[in-house]
Formats: structure tokens, sequence, C-alpha cells
């Protein structure tokens, strides 16, 4: 190693020598010099370039972490609030769609429902069914109607949430009976009895459907519901 | 095993890694505060500046105090965020090249006027550098880095970064003697 590259290297780094630099240094004293020459250069530039650092940042610079911390977690905080309260309000929404949509939830608000669906046009029919053509729609439901002791003016099949169902409607002559044929499998709470202000009605579990009978006249109702029961058969 | 407990195990796993980056980051202001102020007065010619460059800095260093693995490569990963913040800081705005602030940079109670003057000399001569040249010389210096880390802070490779080292220190030297003749023939 020549002089030259001895004192490029010492120029380059002066702080990190290898073994071979070292063991040079102690050889040469005029090397040694030119070492503490550059060290020297470097201190007082260090010490040109070293302003006296504010106490106060040490502090400040924690003290900004901290806060910094205590803001995320208030973020954090207020994103689980404005999480919590899009829930709420989506679940409010749903509630209030499915109220919309599956307003009745019993037998009974469901029936009378479809009662006063048809109320307007059932009330002009008096034009009887014949029997076949409304076994052909009990046959459906495995029912099969044996006597026409009342008239059926009215046969069509309709939903009862999600369930096919059979709407019937009788004359009994002393006034109009809604009878329905629901299948046992429906989404809805049994209701054994049931009314509102016009209607009263009365259900009854057979082995196959649920059979829901309406009407404005109790009379008509309690005759009209023992003569159907004997009338109505239900294949086994 | 209730549908609660399991959050509750979780929040406490992780306190302790909250503890632990918190205790990192006391740790990175603790040892380095000082060095990256005074890089930060060199490189923004302005203390007041300087401090906010500082702060900016450590409020970058705790967003991603996660990507910090080795504890050793702190410093440079510090300066690192430092020259990002500061090249920020350009974008933003196009900052005037000040003069040091005398004041910043000189105690002028300790020292006679001789001296003083001859600080101001140096002053000059580290400033007449180019950048590029006075760039690793500073970091050198100041931040106490070895060449493969002033290499990897400019992206630079290693030969380049001690070139300039060489030249840097060769120049002031030129310039210093230069100085002193002058002087002397003055004298």
């Amino acid at each position: 190693m020549d002089e030259l590259e001895v004192r490029r290297r010492l120029l380059t780094d002066p702080y990190q020598l290898n073994a071979e630099q070292l063991a040079q240094l102690q050889q040469d004293p005029d090397s040694q010099q030119f070492h503490q020459d550059i060290l020297e250069l470097d201190r007082q530039i260090k010490a040109l370039l070293s302003p006296p650092v504010p106490k106060a940042l040490e502090t400040r610079l924690l003290l900004q972490q901290h806060k910094q911390k205590q803001q995320q977690q208030k973020r954090f905080y207020q994103n689980l609030i404005a999480l919590a309260a899009c829930v709420a309000f989506l679940a409010g929404f749903a509630l209030n769609w499915s109220f919309f949509l599956y307003g009745s939830q019993s037998l009974g608000e469901n029936s009378l429902a479809h009662v006063y669906h048809e109320e307007d046009y059932v009330q002009h029919l008096n034009k009887p069914l014949s029997l076949s053509d409304v076994n052909v729609k009990l046959a459906d439901f495995d029912a099969q109607l044996n006597s026409t002791e009342h008239a059926v003016v009215f046969a069509n099949y309709c939903n009862f949430r999600g369930t096919r169902s059979l709407h019937l409607v009788v004359d009994t002559g002393k006034g109009q009976m809604t009878v329905f044929l629901v299948p046992k499998e429906n989404s809805l709470d049994f209701e054994a009895e049931f009314h509102d202000e016009k209607y009263q009605g009365r259900s009854v579990a057979t082995h196959k459907a649920v059979l829901v009978m309406v009407s404005d006249k109790a009379e008509t109702l309690l005759q009209g519901e023992q003569q159907w029961l004997r009338s109505l058969q239900f294949k086994a | 095993m209730k549908w609660w407990s399991t959050d509750k195990t979780a929040a406490k796993k992780q306190t302790p890694e909250k503890e632990q980056r918190q205790h990192s980051y006391m740790q990175l202001v603790r040892l380095y505060h000082a060095d990256l102020y005074r890089y930060s007065c060199w490189i923004c010619r302005s203390a007041d500046i300087a401090e906010d460059l500082v702060q900016d800095t450590y409020l970058r260093a705790w967003k991603s105090i996660d990507l910090l693995q080795n504890e050793a490569s702190a410093k440079a990963w510090l300066f690192t965020i430092l020259r990002n913040e500061n090249a920020r800081r350009f974008e933003r705005k196009q900052f005037q090249y000040q003069e040091v602030e005398q004041d910043l940079l000189l105690d002028e109670q300790q020292i006679s006027a001789e001296q003083l003057y001859s600080q101001q000399q140096l002053l000059k001569q580290v400033e007449s550098l180019e950048p590029e040249y006075s760039e690793p010389l500073i970091l050198q210096i100041i931040g106490g880095f070895s060449g493969d880390e002033i290499a990897l802070l400019l992206g630079l490779n290693l030969n380049t970064v001690n070139t300039r080292l060489f030249r840097a220190r060769k120049q002031l030297r030129d310039l210093l003697s230069h100085g002193n003749v002058r002087e002397q023939k003055n004298g």
C-alpha cells in the first residue's frame, strides 16, 4: 500500500479502519498525524454544525405521539359508533321493510286480509259452481267434498304468505262464509279463533290441512263449520 | 367458549404489542432526536423548520413503526424518513435556499473573535462544497454512518460514496490550506 493509497483511504473513512490500516498507522508517525488532522477537522465541522438541541424537543416528540395515539383511538371509537349507527339504521329499515312485506303474521290476520281483498267481488256472486269443478281444485289438497248442502260460489287458489292455499266462498243461505284450505306446512301462526270489528273466524287443524272459516255472522259460522267438517273428506 | 371471551383474549394479546411499539418509539426519540435535529438544521438551514421537520419525521416514523424490522438500522431509517419529508417540503413549496443562520450554528459566547472568524471560514468552505460531496460527508460526520449505510441512504453504490467522501475531504483541505496561505500572505 503506497502512501497515496493510505491517505486516500483515511480521507474516505477515518473512522472504520481495518487491521492493515491500523498496523500501517502504528509504523508511520506521519500517517498518524494525517489521521489526527482529519479527525480534528471533522470534530470542528461537527461542532460547527451542532447547534444546541432544544430541550423541549424530546418532550414534544413524545407528546406528539401520545396525541396521535389518542386521536387514533378516538377515530376508532368514532368509526365504531358510526358503524353501530349504520347497523341500527339498516336493521330498522329491514324491520320496517319486512313488516311491509309480511304485515300480518298470524293465520287469522292473514285470512281476514284475504277476505277484505275479495270482499267487493264476492258480494255479488250467487251462482253456484258445480261440485266437480270444486273437487278438481280440492284434489290438489288431497281433499274432496261429498255433498253440496251449501253452494260454493267462489273457488280460487291464493297465497298465504308463500303457501299455496285454496280460497272458497260458500253461500249458506243466511249469509256468505269464506273457507280457506291451507296446507299444514305453512309459515303462519295457528290461531283457533280470531275476529275484528266485522268478521269472526275459526280455524280447525286436520291431519292434512288447516281449515279456516270466516264469516260476519256467528250463527253462519257455527252452522257452516259443522256442515263443512261433515262433508269434507281428506284422502289418507 | 362464550362469544365474548375470544374478544377479551385478543385484546389481552394486543396490549403488550402496543406497549412494545410505544417503547420502541420512545427509544427512537431518546437515542436519535439530537442527531436528527442537527442533520435537519444542516439540510433546512433554519432552526424552526428543522424542528418541524424532525416532528414530521417522528410522526411518520410512529405511523409506520411496524415496518421497522431491525433496531440496528433504526437510525438510518429515521434519516431516510427525514430526507423524504424534506423532499416533500420542497414539493409543496419552492423554498428559498438560505445561508446558514449564524446564531444557529455558532456558540459565540465561548470563543474569541479569531476563533469565530476561522469558524465562519470553515462554515463557508463546507457550504461551498458541491452538495453531492457535502451530503455524504455530513452524513458521515453528523450521522456517524458507515460507507454502506450512506450508500443505502443516498441510493448510490459504495464506490461512488467513497469517491465523493474522499473528494469532499480533499477539497476541504485544499480550500483551508489555500485560505491559510492567503492569510499568511496578507499577514
